[in-house]
């Protein structure tokens, strides 16, 4: 299998306070990772570092062979994030959000259609031409969901993403799951519901006090 | 310490900090030459402020000496007690409407759904939105005394130097009875809004209260003469006319110490009975009619304008680094609307008035706010961008075609509205600046984007992103700006009549351009560390 994320010593410290300790991991492509941990164990830091949303103190980051701050454009490309709450502008639809990531994507091609698809398995096509902020957490999350679809990726990582959703919605994202690792994509995920990735064939990694501790226990078929 | 005290004061601290920290001042440092520099600083800044005061106060005591020659002083009186009435009646209207304490969403769970005491949330709350409304108050006192120093000394001699003492001894004066007047106004405005929002009732009639104000107290200050409106109007007179001698020192101040008691004292009871729960709805539902302006308030006020949603807009797209343009585009349409003309339409007068202004001096002056404006508006797009660092953040683009996508645009409008103002002020036949000076707009508008761009993200960090605090514009774009403006203008002067100096002034700002986003793709690539 490709290796899709690979990290060597990534740590980030908040002043004196390591929220990540040095940890070094490869996460191949069709694999997924449940990432647990109790509450301030570092997942999101964790998540943000290889997200590019916040910088690592020390240590690499590379998506599939291209460094997060070397190749900047290349690996975020390849890379697609969706945060426990995702913002989003105030004067633009749903639509036009999604519209947005796939022109900066450059991945317009059939818009519409895989748009309008899109919108539907998630629900949220009666709400597309409505603004983000009449929207309810829940719906948020799918529309952060819908605009880490929308564009190709190789490695999704997503911050609790079971959150704010409805079961039919965590249904829903379960055959996406297992549909984008059939397809190659390797797929990080934190969470404290492992209903999510029963029957994903996910590793779980445990994270605590700042520490990664990766095994390969596999949460069922 | 009280709960209240505990949650606010830290926001207090915390708007401190940042006041200080642009001059340089560091709280946490605590060695004599830290100290030494905020003595310096103190002392700077209030000779900075008293002759800015007596530079404008000079010029208004001349003007009012011509408007009036026998009794120029007392228009100027009369003129101020109207704005404060104005004032005052302004803050029982929006009393009257909503929660006079603004409660931000963290406040609204931290304190309004505890029982904790309503009269220390009331005065705490109190004592960090009086100090910000009082300072104009303060100056508006301080240039009044000078204003009367200015025109007795008018009537024999030019003032000077030795006139210091008389110029401070009459703005203290003017100052301390307004002071107090002041504090009892503002916490009578606050009795009103506490008064509303006492227990569950809807009260219809505090509605009345700034009519009422206003029916009582105008005609003595509008009509003068004598009889009960002007007994009436006495009241708001005596405080002012006190500092000026008009009425008795000791009348008027004893007449400001009634309205702190009364205001106070009112405040005191009626806060008692505040319900926090209604304070805290009114404030973070419709923060745009509340008494913050802040960054919340503005998109609170764009999420009530936008209401639910729209049809997909029709504005042409553009894939990779372009759809930033084409994001921007959708937002300012949708945005649009009186803030967005107020805005332009300062920057549209800013250079019209830099166009027309007979010398540099004044051309200066223009130029300074011009900045400011341009500073702002600029940066506008890229604060939004850094505040949403999720989804804006991620997009696979390189650090400088996003920067130029988010700050380019606004320069453009920038550019137009310069060229506007040099051709109105041409048609006119008012303009004191060569025409061939507009060549140099957009290279100007450029420049001043750019270290707009690169002074916010020199001061970003991405903690402060990832809960949407994004900093404004500080000093240096400022310095930067106004050494870019002066060294351009000074290369047209000195080859004043040749094309070679306006050329040199373009080179000069490409340059500068170039180093500024390059400084700003530095620290962009460097945030979050």
């Amino acid at each position: 299998m490709t290796v899709v994320l690979e990290t060597n010593e990534l740590c980030r410290f908040f002043g004196e306070y390591a929220a990540l300790t040095p940890t070094s991991f490869e996460i191949a492509g069709g694999e997924i990772v449940a990432l647990t941990g109790p509450n301030g164990a570092g997942k999101s830091t964790l998540l943000l570092c290889l997200s590019g949303l916040l910088r690592p103190s020390k240590g690499t980051i590379k998506v599939c062979g291209f460094d997060l701050y070397e190749d900047e454009v290349e690996s975020r490309r390849r890379l697609a994030f969706v945060p426990d709450v995702p913002r989003f502008y105030t004067e633009l639809t749903a639509w036009e959000h999604l519209k947005f990531i796939a022109l900066a994507h450059e991945a317009d091609q059939d818009f519409d259609h895989r748009a309008e698809e899109l919108l539907k398995e998630l629900d949220l096509w009666d709400g597309r031409d409505l603004y983000p902020h009449n929207f309810s957490r829940g719906m948020r999350l799918k529309l952060g969901l819908a605009m880490a679809l929308i564009r190709p990726f190789d490695l999704l990582i997503l911050d609790e993403p079971a959150s704010a959703l409805d079961p039919q919605a965590i249904d829903y994202l379960k055959s996406k799951l297992l549909n984008l690792r059939y397809k190659g994509a390797a797929i990080l995920l934190t969470t404290h519901h492992l209903d999510l990735v029963t029957g994903l064939n996910a590793s779980q990694w445990m994270m605590e006090k700042g520490v990664l501790h990766i095994n390969q226990r596999e949460l069922g078929a | 310490m009280n709960a209240a005290w505990f949650i606010h004061g830290k926001t207090l601290r915390r708007e401190i900090r940042f006041w200080l920290a642009i001059t340089g001042y560091d709280l946490n440092d605590r060695s004599s030459s830290n100290r030494i520099y905020l003595l310096y600083l103190v002392l700077f800044f209030s000779v900075w402020g008293l002759s800015l005061m007596a530079l404008i106060t000079s010029g208004v005591a001349q003007f009012l000496t011509g408007l009036s020659p026998l009794h120029p002083f007392q228009g100027a009186v009369q003129l101020a007690v109207i704005a404060i009435l104005l004032w005052w009646v302004w803050m029982l209207y929006r009393s009257s409407r909503n929660s006079p304490i603004h409660f931000t969403a963290e406040d609204a769970v931290l304190i309004c759904a505890t029982p904790i005491s309503r009269r220390a949330v009331t005065f705490t709350w109190l004592l960090g939105e009086w100090f910000t409304s009082a300072l104009p108050f303060w100056g508006l006192a301080i240039m009044l005394g000078f204003i009367r120093s200015e025109i007795s000394i008018l009537i024999n001699a030019k003032p000077g130097w030795s006139d210091a003492p008389l110029y401070l001894r009459n703005g203290l004066s003017f100052l301390l009875p307004v002071l107090v007047f002041h504090v009892g106004m503002y916490s009578l405005a606050w009795t009103l809004g506490c008064f509303r929002l006492r227990g569950a009732r809807e009260l219809r009639y505090p509605l009345l209260a700034p009519l009422a104000v206003a029916l009582i107290l105008a005609p003595g200050l509008l009509m003068g003469g004598q009889g009960v409106a002007q007994v009436l109007s006495l009241p708001l007179m005596l405080p002012v006319t006190a500092g000026a001698g008009i009425s008795s020192y000791w009348v008027g101040s004893l007449v400001s110490v009634v309205w702190a008691m009364a205001g106070l004292g009112g405040l005191y009871w009626a806060s008692q009975g505040l319900n926090l729960a209604r304070a805290a709805q009114e404030s973070t539902a419709s923060p745009s009619v509340g008494f913050a302006v802040s960054q919340q308030a503005a998109t609170a006020r764009l999420k009530r304008r936008l209401k639910g949603g729209s049809g997909p807009s029709r504005i042409p797209v553009g894939r990779g680094p372009w759809a930033l343009v084409w994001k921007q585009t959708i937002r300012q349409v949708r945005a649009f609307g009186l803030e967005t003309v107020w805005d332009w339409l300062l920057v549209l007068l800013l250079s019209l008035g830099i166009w027309m202004a007979p010398d540099w001096g004044s051309r200066g002056v223009g130029l300074f706010f011009w900045a400011l404006r341009v500073h702002a508006l600029t940066s506008q797009e890229l604060r939004t961008d850094l505040g949403l660092w999720f989804p804006a953040q991620p997009l696979p683009l390189k650090a400088n075609n996003r920067l130029m996508m988010e700050l380019i645009p606004s320069a453009v409008v920038v550019t137009l509205f310069g060229w506007l103002g040099a051709g109105v002020a041409s048609l006119t036949g008012l303009r004191a600046m060569p025409l061939e000076l507009a060549l140099l707009v957009p290279f100007i508008a450029l420049t001043l984007a750019f270290s707009a761009g690169y002074d916010v993200l020199r001061q970003t960090k991405a903690e402060h992103l990832m809960i949407g605090s994004v900093p404004t514009t500080g000093i240096v774009s400022t310095i930067v700006s106004g050494l870019v403006i002066s060294l351009s203008g000074f290369l047209f002067s000195f080859f004043r009549g040749n094309p070679f100096g306006l050329f040199l002034a373009m080179v000069l700002c490409v340059l500068f351009a170039y180093g500024l986003l390059a400084f700003a793709v530095d620290s962009y690539k460097e945030l979050g560390q």
